[in-house]
Protein backbone atom coordinates (compact mmCIF):
# COMPACT_ATOMS: atom_id res chain seq x y z
CA UNK A 1 0.00 0.00 0.00
CA UNK A 2 2.72 2.28 0.65
CA UNK A 3 4.69 1.59 -2.21
CA UNK A 4 1.81 2.20 -4.44
CA UNK A 5 1.54 5.59 -2.49
CA UNK A 6 4.79 6.37 -3.22
CA UNK A 7 4.29 6.02 -6.69
CA UNK A 8 1.04 7.94 -6.64
CA UNK A 9 2.03 10.93 -4.70
CA UNK A 10 4.38 12.03 -7.24
CA UNK A 11 1.75 11.59 -10.19
CA UNK A 12 -0.76 13.75 -7.97
CA UNK A 13 2.00 16.19 -7.28
CA UNK A 14 2.68 16.54 -11.24
CA UNK A 15 -1.07 17.25 -12.00
CA UNK A 16 -1.04 19.78 -9.27
CA UNK A 17 1.63 21.99 -11.04
CA UNK A 18 0.66 20.80 -14.66
CA UNK A 19 -3.21 22.34 -13.71
CA UNK A 20 -1.26 25.54 -12.14
CA UNK A 21 0.98 25.99 -15.48
CA UNK A 22 -2.24 25.99 -17.26
CA UNK A 23 -4.26 28.35 -15.75
CA UNK A 24 -1.07 30.46 -15.91
CA UNK A 25 -0.87 30.24 -19.79
CA UNK A 26 -4.49 31.54 -19.79
CA UNK A 27 -3.06 34.79 -18.75
CA UNK A 28 -2.23 37.53 -20.01
CA UNK A 29 -1.10 41.08 -18.51
CA UNK A 30 -0.64 44.65 -19.63
CA UNK A 31 1.18 47.08 -16.86
CA UNK A 32 1.69 50.16 -19.62
CA UNK A 33 -1.57 50.20 -21.15
CA UNK A 34 -2.19 53.31 -22.53
CA UNK A 35 -5.10 54.94 -22.59
CA UNK A 36 -6.52 58.82 -24.01
CA UNK A 37 -9.52 60.66 -23.34
CA UNK A 38 -10.27 63.65 -25.42
CA UNK A 39 -12.86 66.86 -24.54
CA UNK A 40 -13.82 68.80 -28.03
CA UNK A 41 -15.59 72.25 -27.48
CA UNK A 42 -15.49 75.20 -29.69
CA UNK A 43 -13.63 76.79 -26.69
CA UNK A 44 -11.01 74.45 -26.05
CA UNK A 45 -9.56 71.01 -26.53
CA UNK A 46 -8.05 69.09 -24.15
CA UNK A 47 -6.59 65.46 -24.13
CA UNK A 48 -5.16 63.84 -21.33
CA UNK A 49 -3.35 60.59 -21.85
CA UNK A 50 -1.99 57.62 -19.09
CA UNK A 51 0.64 54.84 -20.01
CA UNK A 52 0.47 53.05 -16.81
CA UNK A 53 -2.76 51.41 -16.99
CA UNK A 54 -2.84 47.87 -15.62
CA UNK A 55 -5.11 45.12 -17.72
CA UNK A 56 -5.27 41.45 -16.73
CA UNK A 57 -6.79 38.90 -19.58
CA UNK A 58 -8.30 35.63 -18.94
CA UNK A 59 -8.51 33.92 -22.33
CA UNK A 60 -10.53 30.95 -21.39
CA UNK A 61 -13.09 32.79 -19.36
CA UNK A 62 -13.07 35.46 -21.97
CA UNK A 63 -12.54 38.27 -18.77
CA UNK A 64 -11.02 41.38 -19.32
CA UNK A 65 -9.95 43.91 -15.95
CA UNK A 66 -9.29 46.41 -16.28
CA UNK A 67 -7.51 49.63 -13.44
CA UNK A 68 -6.18 53.19 -13.27
CA UNK A 69 -4.66 55.65 -11.73
CA UNK A 70 -6.98 58.91 -12.13
CA UNK A 71 -3.75 61.17 -10.92
CA UNK A 72 -1.53 59.37 -13.59
CA UNK A 73 -3.15 61.14 -16.42
CA UNK A 74 -0.91 63.73 -17.88
CA UNK A 75 -2.30 66.79 -18.96
CA UNK A 76 -0.69 69.63 -21.42
CA UNK A 77 -1.52 72.14 -18.66
CA UNK A 78 -1.15 72.17 -14.87
CA UNK A 79 -4.88 73.70 -14.28
CA UNK A 80 -6.27 71.26 -16.23
CA UNK A 81 -4.73 68.80 -14.29
CA UNK A 82 -5.34 70.46 -11.05
CA UNK A 83 -9.58 70.60 -11.91
CA UNK A 84 -9.96 67.28 -13.51
CA UNK A 85 -8.17 65.45 -10.05
CA UNK A 86 -9.65 68.27 -7.49
CA UNK A 87 -12.86 69.48 -8.45
CA UNK A 88 -14.23 66.66 -11.17
CA UNK A 89 -12.82 63.29 -10.18
CA UNK A 90 -11.85 64.39 -6.87
CA UNK A 91 -9.06 62.21 -6.78
CA UNK A 92 -8.80 62.10 -3.31
CA UNK A 93 -12.23 60.19 -2.89
CA UNK A 94 -11.40 58.04 -6.15
CA UNK A 95 -8.18 57.52 -6.80
CA UNK A 96 -8.92 54.55 -9.20
CA UNK A 97 -11.04 54.13 -12.26
CA UNK A 98 -11.74 50.53 -13.51
CA UNK A 99 -13.57 47.96 -15.79
CA UNK A 100 -14.67 44.48 -15.66
CA UNK A 101 -15.98 42.72 -18.44
CA UNK A 102 -16.59 39.63 -20.48
CA UNK A 103 -15.29 39.41 -24.25
CA UNK A 104 -18.64 37.77 -26.74
CA UNK A 105 -17.98 35.21 -28.26
CA UNK A 106 -14.22 35.73 -28.41
CA UNK A 107 -12.51 32.52 -30.45
CA UNK A 108 -8.70 31.87 -28.95
CA UNK A 109 -8.39 29.91 -32.12
CA UNK A 110 -8.88 32.70 -34.49
CA UNK A 111 -5.52 33.92 -35.64
CA UNK A 112 -5.26 37.72 -36.86
CA UNK A 113 -7.70 40.13 -35.84
CA UNK A 114 -10.76 39.59 -34.31
CA UNK A 115 -13.85 42.60 -33.69
CA UNK A 116 -15.65 41.54 -30.40
CA UNK A 117 -18.09 43.80 -27.83
CA UNK A 118 -16.89 43.53 -24.86
CA UNK A 119 -19.69 44.16 -22.05
CA UNK A 120 -18.93 45.35 -18.28
CA UNK A 121 -19.18 47.39 -15.87
CA UNK A 122 -17.09 50.90 -15.89
CA UNK A 123 -16.62 52.42 -12.43
CA UNK A 124 -15.45 56.13 -12.51
CA UNK A 125 -15.79 58.75 -9.58
CA UNK A 126 -17.13 55.77 -7.63
CA UNK A 127 -20.11 55.79 -10.06
CA UNK A 128 -20.66 52.22 -12.02
CA UNK A 129 -22.43 52.08 -15.36
CA UNK A 130 -22.64 49.29 -17.55
CA UNK A 131 -21.11 49.69 -21.23
CA UNK A 132 -20.73 47.83 -24.49
CA UNK A 133 -17.52 48.86 -25.43
CA UNK A 134 -16.30 47.83 -29.57
CA UNK A 135 -12.41 46.52 -29.28
CA UNK A 136 -10.84 44.88 -31.86
CA UNK A 137 -8.63 41.78 -30.41
CA UNK A 138 -5.24 41.00 -32.06
CA UNK A 139 -3.45 37.84 -31.85
CA UNK A 140 -0.05 38.53 -32.21
CA UNK A 141 2.21 35.10 -32.31
CA UNK A 142 0.06 34.46 -28.73
CA UNK A 143 0.23 37.13 -27.61
CA UNK A 144 -3.03 39.70 -27.78
CA UNK A 145 -3.18 43.42 -28.55
CA UNK A 146 -6.58 44.85 -27.61
CA UNK A 147 -7.49 48.72 -28.75
CA UNK A 148 -10.99 50.63 -29.53
CA UNK A 149 -12.81 53.64 -28.40
CA UNK A 150 -15.93 54.35 -27.15
CA UNK A 151 -17.84 57.82 -25.01
CA UNK A 152 -18.52 58.34 -21.90
CA UNK A 153 -21.46 61.22 -20.38
CA UNK A 154 -19.93 63.59 -18.10
CA UNK A 155 -23.28 63.38 -15.95
CA UNK A 156 -23.48 59.39 -15.88
CA UNK A 157 -20.79 59.83 -13.38
CA UNK A 158 -22.02 62.38 -11.25
CA UNK A 159 -19.42 65.04 -12.46
CA UNK A 160 -20.16 68.19 -11.65
CA UNK A 161 -18.51 70.81 -13.92
CA UNK A 162 -19.18 74.78 -12.61
CA UNK A 163 -21.65 76.51 -14.91
CA UNK A 164 -18.92 79.10 -15.65
CA UNK A 165 -16.26 76.05 -17.16
CA UNK A 166 -19.19 74.29 -19.07
CA UNK A 167 -18.35 75.57 -22.13
CA UNK A 168 -15.15 74.36 -22.03
CA UNK A 169 -15.57 71.07 -20.99
CA UNK A 170 -17.39 68.65 -23.58
CA UNK A 171 -20.96 66.96 -22.31
CA UNK A 172 -19.75 63.96 -24.00
CA UNK A 173 -15.89 62.77 -23.94
CA UNK A 174 -14.76 60.30 -26.01
CA UNK A 175 -11.98 57.72 -24.82
CA UNK A 176 -9.31 55.75 -27.02
CA UNK A 177 -7.68 52.20 -25.74
CA UNK A 178 -4.94 50.26 -25.99
CA UNK A 179 -3.28 47.31 -24.35
CA UNK A 180 -0.58 45.07 -25.13
CA UNK A 181 -0.67 41.62 -23.23
CA UNK A 182 2.17 39.62 -22.08
CA UNK A 183 2.24 36.51 -20.51
CA UNK A 184 1.30 36.43 -16.91
CA UNK A 185 3.88 35.06 -15.01
CA UNK A 186 4.37 36.23 -10.94
CA UNK B 1 -8.20 116.01 -16.56
CA UNK B 2 -10.41 115.46 -13.56
CA UNK B 3 -9.67 112.97 -10.29
CA UNK B 4 -12.30 110.55 -11.65
CA UNK B 5 -10.70 110.20 -15.07
CA UNK B 6 -7.40 109.13 -13.72
CA UNK B 7 -8.98 106.69 -10.97
CA UNK B 8 -10.74 105.32 -14.18
CA UNK B 9 -7.40 104.73 -15.97
CA UNK B 10 -5.61 103.40 -13.08
CA UNK B 11 -9.12 100.97 -12.46
CA UNK B 12 -8.43 99.72 -16.49
CA UNK B 13 -4.85 99.42 -16.62
CA UNK B 14 -5.18 96.47 -13.34
CA UNK B 15 -7.86 95.02 -14.95
CA UNK B 16 -5.72 94.77 -18.26
CA UNK B 17 -2.84 93.84 -16.02
CA UNK B 18 -5.09 91.41 -14.55
CA UNK B 19 -6.06 90.20 -17.45
CA UNK B 20 -2.86 89.22 -18.70
CA UNK B 21 -1.60 87.19 -16.05
CA UNK B 22 -4.44 85.30 -15.57
CA UNK B 23 -4.37 84.33 -19.50
CA UNK B 24 -0.24 83.41 -18.75
CA UNK B 25 -1.12 81.36 -15.42
CA UNK B 26 -4.14 79.57 -17.28
CA UNK B 27 -2.41 78.43 -20.59
CA UNK B 28 0.55 77.42 -18.47
CA UNK B 29 2.49 74.25 -19.69
CA UNK B 30 3.31 71.81 -17.11
CA UNK B 31 6.59 72.36 -16.65
CA UNK B 32 7.20 69.88 -13.82
CA UNK B 33 11.34 70.70 -12.36
CA UNK B 34 12.15 67.61 -10.98
CA UNK B 35 15.48 68.53 -10.74
CA UNK B 36 15.32 71.02 -8.06
CA UNK B 37 11.72 70.24 -6.47
CA UNK B 38 12.93 68.79 -3.13
CA UNK B 39 12.31 65.01 -2.07
CA UNK B 40 10.23 63.82 1.06
CA UNK B 41 11.06 60.11 0.93
CA UNK B 42 14.30 58.77 0.39
CA UNK B 43 13.54 54.90 0.02
CA UNK B 44 14.37 51.74 -1.21
CA UNK B 45 11.89 49.93 -3.30
CA UNK B 46 11.53 46.89 -0.42
CA UNK B 47 10.37 49.71 1.60
CA UNK B 48 7.77 51.56 -0.65
CA UNK B 49 5.99 48.08 -1.45
CA UNK B 50 6.05 46.77 1.98
CA UNK B 51 3.89 50.21 2.91
CA UNK B 52 1.71 49.39 0.74
CA UNK B 53 1.11 45.73 1.46
CA UNK B 54 0.60 46.91 4.91
CA UNK B 55 -1.70 49.42 4.27
CA UNK B 56 -2.52 50.67 0.87
CA UNK B 57 -4.75 53.17 2.08
CA UNK B 58 -2.56 55.03 4.96
CA UNK B 59 -0.10 54.63 2.35
CA UNK B 60 -1.75 56.62 -0.68
CA UNK B 61 -2.45 59.56 1.55
CA UNK B 62 1.04 59.37 3.08
CA UNK B 63 2.58 59.65 -0.29
CA UNK B 64 0.06 61.44 -2.47
CA UNK B 65 2.03 63.95 -4.93
CA UNK B 66 5.22 63.52 -3.08
CA UNK B 67 8.46 63.31 -4.76
CA UNK B 68 10.20 60.53 -3.40
CA UNK B 69 13.78 58.96 -3.91
CA UNK B 70 14.35 55.49 -4.64
CA UNK B 71 16.85 53.19 -4.48
CA UNK B 72 16.43 49.63 -6.39
CA UNK B 73 17.68 47.29 -8.77
CA UNK B 74 16.70 47.81 -13.09
CA UNK B 75 14.09 44.70 -13.81
CA UNK B 76 12.68 45.83 -17.31
CA UNK B 77 13.25 48.56 -19.54
CA UNK B 78 10.93 49.30 -21.60
CA UNK B 79 9.93 52.31 -24.76
CA UNK B 80 6.07 51.05 -25.54
CA UNK B 81 3.72 54.00 -26.66
CA UNK B 82 6.72 56.28 -26.70
CA UNK B 83 7.06 55.94 -23.25
CA UNK B 84 10.26 55.68 -21.55
CA UNK B 85 9.88 53.25 -18.72
CA UNK B 86 12.06 51.90 -15.98
CA UNK B 87 10.36 49.06 -14.09
CA UNK B 88 12.46 48.29 -10.69
CA UNK B 89 12.31 44.53 -9.24
CA UNK B 90 10.11 44.51 -6.00
CA UNK B 91 8.99 41.59 -4.64
CA UNK B 92 7.46 38.34 -6.92
CA UNK B 93 3.87 40.28 -7.85
CA UNK B 94 4.77 43.95 -7.70
CA UNK B 95 7.49 46.06 -8.98
CA UNK B 96 7.91 49.88 -8.97
CA UNK B 97 7.05 51.65 -12.74
CA UNK B 98 8.96 54.77 -13.21
CA UNK B 99 7.87 56.85 -16.16
CA UNK B 100 10.31 59.28 -17.84
CA UNK B 101 10.43 62.72 -19.70
CA UNK B 102 12.12 62.08 -23.13
CA UNK B 103 15.11 64.23 -21.99
CA UNK B 104 17.20 60.92 -20.67
CA UNK B 105 16.57 58.67 -23.72
CA UNK B 106 20.56 58.04 -24.23
CA UNK B 107 21.10 57.24 -20.00
CA UNK B 108 17.77 54.87 -20.07
CA UNK B 109 18.80 52.78 -22.89
CA UNK B 110 22.29 52.28 -21.41
CA UNK B 111 20.73 50.51 -18.19
CA UNK B 112 21.45 46.76 -17.80
CA UNK B 113 19.17 44.34 -16.32
CA UNK B 114 19.90 44.25 -11.73
CA UNK B 115 22.22 47.75 -12.14
CA UNK B 116 21.61 49.20 -8.93
CA UNK B 117 19.73 52.69 -9.63
CA UNK B 118 18.82 55.98 -7.70
CA UNK B 119 15.35 57.17 -9.76
CA UNK B 120 13.88 60.67 -8.43
CA UNK B 121 10.14 61.11 -9.16
CA UNK B 122 6.41 62.20 -8.33
CA UNK B 123 4.77 59.57 -6.45
CA UNK B 124 0.95 58.51 -8.36
CA UNK B 125 -0.73 55.74 -6.88
CA UNK B 126 -0.40 51.99 -6.64
CA UNK B 127 -2.43 49.27 -8.69
CA UNK B 128 -0.17 45.89 -9.30
CA UNK B 129 3.34 48.06 -9.29
CA UNK B 130 3.76 51.54 -7.68
CA UNK B 131 3.44 54.29 -10.15
CA UNK B 132 5.99 57.10 -10.77
CA UNK B 133 5.58 59.35 -13.03
CA UNK B 134 8.36 62.68 -14.09
CA UNK B 135 11.31 60.74 -13.18
CA UNK B 136 14.91 61.54 -12.94
CA UNK B 137 17.47 58.91 -12.97
CA UNK B 138 20.02 60.10 -10.70
CA UNK B 139 23.25 58.16 -11.13
CA UNK B 140 23.77 56.85 -14.53
CA UNK B 141 26.52 55.22 -14.01
CA UNK B 142 26.90 53.80 -10.84
CA UNK B 143 27.29 50.01 -10.60
CA UNK B 144 26.94 48.22 -7.47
Amino acid sequence: MIKRMNKLVPIFFLFISFADFETKQNQFIARQGQITFFSYTSVENIEAKNNQVLSILDINKQEIAISMLMRAFVFKKDLMYEHFNESYIESDLYPKASFEGKIIGFKTSTKGIQTRIIRGNLTIHGITKEIDIKSTIENVGGNYIILGEFDVFVNDFQIKIPPILSSNIAKMISIQFKFQYQPYEE
Amino acid sequence: MTKKKIFLFIFISFLFIFGVYCYFKISKETVINIKSASISYNLYTDDLIADFRDNEKSANEKFAGKIVKIKGKVKEVSFLNNTNTVILLGDESSGIICDFNQKQTKEIKALTKNQTVIIKGIYKGFLKDVVLLNCLLMNDKTNE
